[in-house]
C-alpha cells in the first residue's frame, strides 16, 4: 500500500487522540473517585447502583421507623409495668382490708390507699411521648379519661412499616389497659379497672362513713378483679415486650443490611484508585509512546537526504 | 529533410514539457494537505514521428521528443462510493450519540441530587408523616420534598424540551448547509462541464466538487450517478438533488405545525422547494438520524417521564382525596397537573399544611390528631406496582425510573460503541483514499529530482545542439585562412 505523509500524519493523530482519550478517563476518574460518570460508562452498574442505592434509601427509613416504633413501644411498656406494679399495691391492700381483723379505720386509710393508686393510674395513662399522650388513641391531644372515667380518646391504632411489607402497631388505647371483660367494650360505669377500683374504695369507706360494716368477701370479690386487670395488663406487656425484641433484632438486621448495601454500591461506584493508578501509568506510557513513535515518524522526508 | 534547427526545437520542447511536470510537483506539494485534493500526473508521450525518407533503407521514423499527452488526476470511484456510505451512516450515529450524552446528562444518574433520589426523598416522606401526623414540622418536610420532586420533573422535562428544540435549530442549520453544498455542486458541473468540453477534464474543480459532495452525503443519503463531460447526477430516494447544472433544493417547513415538548418550538420537517407538500424521504444521514432523534428518542423519554409523573399525581391524588386533614378538610388533591412538565403540588396544599390528608377520619370529630392510616396508605404506594399506564404497570415508581435510566444508557452505551466503531471504518477508508490520492513528499521529491535532472539535461542538448550550429555556420568554409 501506497504511504502519503497525509495518511501517515492522519493515523498518528488520531492514535494519539485516542491514547489521550484513555489517559483522561483514568484522570476523570480517580479525580472524582467514581467509577460510573454516567449510565452509558456502564448501563447495568448504572442500574444496580440505582437499586442499591433505593434499597438503602427504604432501609434507613425503616430504621427511623424502628426506632422510633421503639420509643412508643418501650414507653408503653414502662407504663405497663408501672400499672402492674400500682394493681399488685392495690391487690396486697385489698387482702389486708378482706381481713375480718381490719377495723373500719384501717379500710378507710386502705381506701385512702387505694383513692392514690388511682390517681397514679390516671396519671400514668396521661403519659406523653414528644408532647403526644400515648394511650389516646389517635387523639393524642386529649387525655385519655374525663373525671369520670370516660374515655376521651379512642382506640385506632397506629402502625409503623418497619421493614418491607412488616408492620407494626406501636400504639395502645388507656382503654384496653383498663377494661375488665375484653370480650366487650369498655365502660366507664360497669367494665373499666378504674371504676372497678373506685367501687372497692367506697366499699372500704363505707363503715367509717356509717354506713354498715361490710362483709368481708363483699371485699374480696375485688380480689379477682383486680386478678384480672393485673392479668390483661400482663398479656399487653408480654406483648409489647416481644414486639421490643423482635424490633431491636430487626434494628440490627437493618444496621447489617445498611452495611452491606453501602459496600455493595461503593463496589459498583467508587473508582478502584489502585487499580485505575495502574490502569493511568500503562495509558499515560502508551501515550508517550505514541507521542515519542509520531516524532520520529513524521520529522524525515527524502528532503533530509538530498542535496 | 529535417532542419537544421530542429534538434533546437525538439530541445525546448522538452525543457518546457520538464517545467511543467515540475509545475505540476509544486501544485501538489502546494496541495499536500488540502482537503478533497487529488495528486495530479503528467502524463507524457513521445512526439508524432517524423518521415525521413533515405534511398538505402525507404523511410525512417524518427523522434520528435516529448509532448505532455494527459494531466490527470489519482482518485478511485470505488472508494469514493464506500466513504459516501460510511459517511451518512457515521453522521447518523455521530447525531445520536451527541444527543444521548445530552439526555444522560439531564438525569445526571447516579446521584445524590437526581430525579431518582428526589422520588427517593418524597415516597420515604410519608413514612415520617405516619410516625408524626400531628407535626407541621414534618408536613412541612412532607410538602417540601414533594416540591423539590415536582421540580425536578419539571426541569427534567424542560430540559429534554430543550433537547428537542435545539435538534430542531440543528436540522434547519443542516438543511441550509445541505443547499449550499447543493448549489455549489450543480454550479461546479457547469463549469466542469465547459471545460471539459473544451478540454481535458478540470481536475482541481473536479476535487472541489468532489469534495462537496462528501460532505453533503454525511448529512442526506444520496446516489451519485456520473453524468456527461464528468458532471455527476444525485439523487435521493425517487427525486433528483442534482441534475447537471440544476439544483433543486430542500426546505425546513414549520408548516404543518407539530406539537413540540415545550409546547412552543416549531417543529420543521424536510419537504422539496419546488412542492412542499412533498417530504423529502431520507432514510441515513446526520439531518434523518436528527428527524429520528427529535420525534422517536427524546419524544419516548419524555413520555417516559410523563407515564411516571402521571402515575405519581392520580395515585396519590387518589388515596389523598380520601382522607382527611388535621382540620377535618377532605377530598383535597395532593399534586395538580397530569405530566412532567406541569406536576405541582395543590394550591391546598401550599395554603395549609394541615390539608395534607393524614387521617382516615375526620381528626376533628371521629378520630383524632394521631390518626395517620391514609399517611400509611401513602407511604405504601412506595412498593405499589399496579397503575393503570401498561408501560409503567408491574414496577414500583423507582423501578420504572431505574428503567428509564437503564435503557437511556444502553442506547448511548450502543451509540458511542457503533459511532467509535464506524468513525473507525471511515478513517481506514479515508487512509485507503489517501493511499491513492494522497501527496507523498517523497514521492514528489524523488519526481522533482527526475524532472530537474530531465530539464538539465535538454538544456545541455540545447547547448550542444548550438554548438554543432556553430561550426557549420562560424566556422565552415575558412579552410586555408
Amino acid at each position: 500500500m501506497r504511504v502519503t505523509t497525509g495518511s501517515l500524519i492522519a493515523n498518528l493523530l488520531i492514535n494519539i487522540n485516542r491514547n489521550l482519550e484513555r489517559v483522561h478517563k483514568n484522570q476523570r476518574k480517580i479525580a472524582s473517585g467514581k467509577e460510573l460518570m454516567k449510565p452509558s460508562d456502564n448501563p447495568m452498574a448504572v442500574a444496580k447502583s440505582l437499586l442499591f442505592r433505593k434499597t438503602l434509601g427504604d432501609v434507613e427509613q425503616y430504621k427511623q421507623n424502628t426506632a422510633e416504633s421503639l420509643e412508643w413501644l418501650k414507653v408503653t411498656e414502662s407504663s405497663l409495668s408501672s400499672i402492674i406494679d400500682k394493681l399488685n399495691i392495690a391487690r396486697e391492700n385489698t387482702v389486708l382490708a378482706s381481713n375480718d381483723t381490719y377495723s373500719g379505720n384501717d379500710r378507710t386509710a386502705i381506701g385512702g390507699d387505694i383513692g392514690f393508686i388511682i390517681d397514679e393510674l390516671i396519671t400514668i395513662s396521661n403519659t406523653t411521648y414528644a408532647g403526644r399522650y400515648v394511650f389516646s388513641g389517635s387523639r393524642t391531644s386529649t387525655q385519655p379519661f374525663n373525671d369520670t372515667y370516660d374515655p376521651t380518646g379512642d382506640e385506632i391504632k397506629s402502625t409503623r412499616e418497619i421493614g418491607n411489607g412488616i408492620n407494626v402497631t406501636v400504639n395502645l388505647a388507656a382503654t384496653e389497659i383498663f377494661v375488665l371483660d375484653k370480650t366487650v367494650p369498655y365502660d366507664s360505669g360497669s367494665n373499666s379497672t378504674l371504676r372497678m377500683l373506685s367501687d372497692l374504695q367506697n366499699v372500704l369507706y363505707q363503715e367509717s362513713q356509717g354506713s354498715g360494716r361490710p362483709a368481708s368477701e363483699e371485699i374480696s370479690v375485688f380480689i379477682t378483679q383486680i386478678d384480672t386487670a393485673i392479668r390483661n395488663a400482663m398479656d399487653l406487656l408480654s406483648e409489647a415486650g416481644t414486639k421490643i425484641k423482635n424490633l431491636e433484632g430487626l434494628q440490627e438486621r437493618h444496621e447489617e443490611t445498611i452495611f452491606s448495601f453501602t459496600s455493595l454500591l461503593s463496589g459498583v461506584e467508587d473508582a478502584n484508585v489502585t487499580k485505575l493508578v495502574t490502569d493511568l501509568y500503562a495509558a499515560e506510557s502508551v501515550y508517550e509512546a505514541s507521542l515519542a513513535a509520531g516524532a520520529r515518524i513524521i520529522q524525515p522526508s527524502l528532503m533530509d537526504f538530498l542535496r | 529533410m529535417v532542419s537544421s534547427f530542429f534538434g533546437l526545437h525538439l530541445a525546448s520542447k522538452a525543457l518546457a514539457v520538464h517545467q511543467r511536470a515540475m509545475e505540476t510537483a509544486g501544485h501538489n506539494i502546494a496541495n499536500a494537505y488540502t482537503k478533497g485534493y487529488s495528486r495530479q500526473i503528467v502524463s507524457n508521450t513521445a512526439g508524432e514521428p517524423l518521415r525521413i525518407s533515405q534511398i538505402e533503407t525507404g523511410f525512417l521514423h524518427m523522434g520528435t521528443g516529448v509532448k505532455i499527452s494527459d494531466i490527470t488526476r489519482a482518485r478511485d470511484i470505488f472508494l469514493d462510493r464506500q466513504v459516501r456510505v460510511q459517511s451518512w451512516v457515521s453522521g447518523r450515529w455521530e447525531m445520536k450519540r451527541g444527543v444521548l450524552s445530552q439526555i444522560e446528562n439531564i438525569f445526571a444518574e447516579p446521584s445524590d441530587s437526581g430525579l431518582a433520589s428526589s422520588i427517593s426523598r418524597f415516597l420515604n416522606s410519608w413514612h415520617d408523616l405516619v410516625s408524626n401526623p400531628e407535626s407541621t414540622a414534618i408536613r412541612s418536610t412532607v410538602r417540601e420534598q414533594a416540591r423539590s420532586m415536582a421540580n425536578a420533573f419539571n426541569e427534567s422535562y424542560m430540559y429534554m424540551a430543550r433537547v428537542q428544540a435545539d435538534i430542531n435549530e440543528n436540522i434547519k442549520a443542516m438543511v441550509t448547509e445541505a443547499n449550499t453544498y447543493i448549489e455549489e455542486i450543480a454550479e461546479l458541473n457547469e463549469q466542469i462541464n465547459e471545460a471539459t468540453a473544451v478540454g481535458s477534464p478540470p481536475n482541481d474543480l473536479l476535487d472541489k466538487r468532489d469534495l462537496l459532495v462528501d460532505k453533503l452525503s454525511s448529512l442526506i443519503d444520496i446516489r451519485v450517478v456520473p453524468a456527461s463531460n464528468n458532471q455527476v447526477n444525485i439523487f435521493v430516494v425517487g427525486r433528483t438533488l442534482v441534475r447537471e447544472s440544476e439544483a433543486t433544493t430542500i426546505v425546513a417547513d414549520p408548516e404543518p405545525a407539530s406539537s413540540a415538548l415545550d409546547g412552543q418550538a416549531r417543529l420543521v420537517s424536510v419537504v422539496w422547494s419546488d412542492d412542499l407538500t412533498a417530504q423529502v424521504e431520507l432514510t441515513d444521514g446526520k439531518i434523518k438520524g436528527l428527524l429520528d432523534l427529535r420525534d422517536t428518542t427524546v419524544v419516548n423519554y419524555a413520555g417516559k417521564l410523563n407515564i411516571l409523573a402521571d402515575a405519581l399525581i392520580t395515585e396519590f391524588n387518589g388515596i389523598h382525596g380520601g382522607g382527611y386533614g388535621l382540620n377535618g378538610s377532605t377530598g383535597i388533591n395532593f399534586f395538580e397537573g397530569t405530566n412532567a412538565m406541569d406536576i405541582q403540588i395543590s394550591q391546598d396544599i401550599i395554603d395549609d399544611l394541615d390539608n395534607i390528608a393524614a387521617a382516615e377520619e375526620d381528626p376533628t370529630s371521629s378520630s383524632g390528631p394521631g390518626d395517620s392510616r391514609n399517611a400509611s396508605l401513602l407511604a405504601q404506594l412506595k412498593e405499589g406496582n399496579t397503575h393503570a399506564d401498561p408501560d409503567i404497570d408491574g414496577s414500583t415508581y423507582q423501578d420504572y425510573f431505574t428503567g428509564i435510566i437503564a435503557s437511556i444508557g444502553v442506547e448511548s452505551a450502543e451509540a458511542i460503541r457503533v459511532q467509535e466503531n464506524q468513525e473507525f471504518l471511515l478513517a481506514q477508508l479515508e487512509e485507503r483514499r489517501q493511499s491513492v490520492s494522497g501527496v507523498s513528499i517523497d514521492e514528489e521529491m524523488a519526481n522533482m529530482i527526475m524532472y530537474q535532472r530531465a530539464y538539465e539535461a535538454s538544456a545541455r542538448v540545447v547547448t550542444i545542439m548550438d554548438e554543432m550550429l556553430e561550426i557549420i555556420i562560424n566556422r565552415m568554409g575558412l579552410a586555408g585562412r
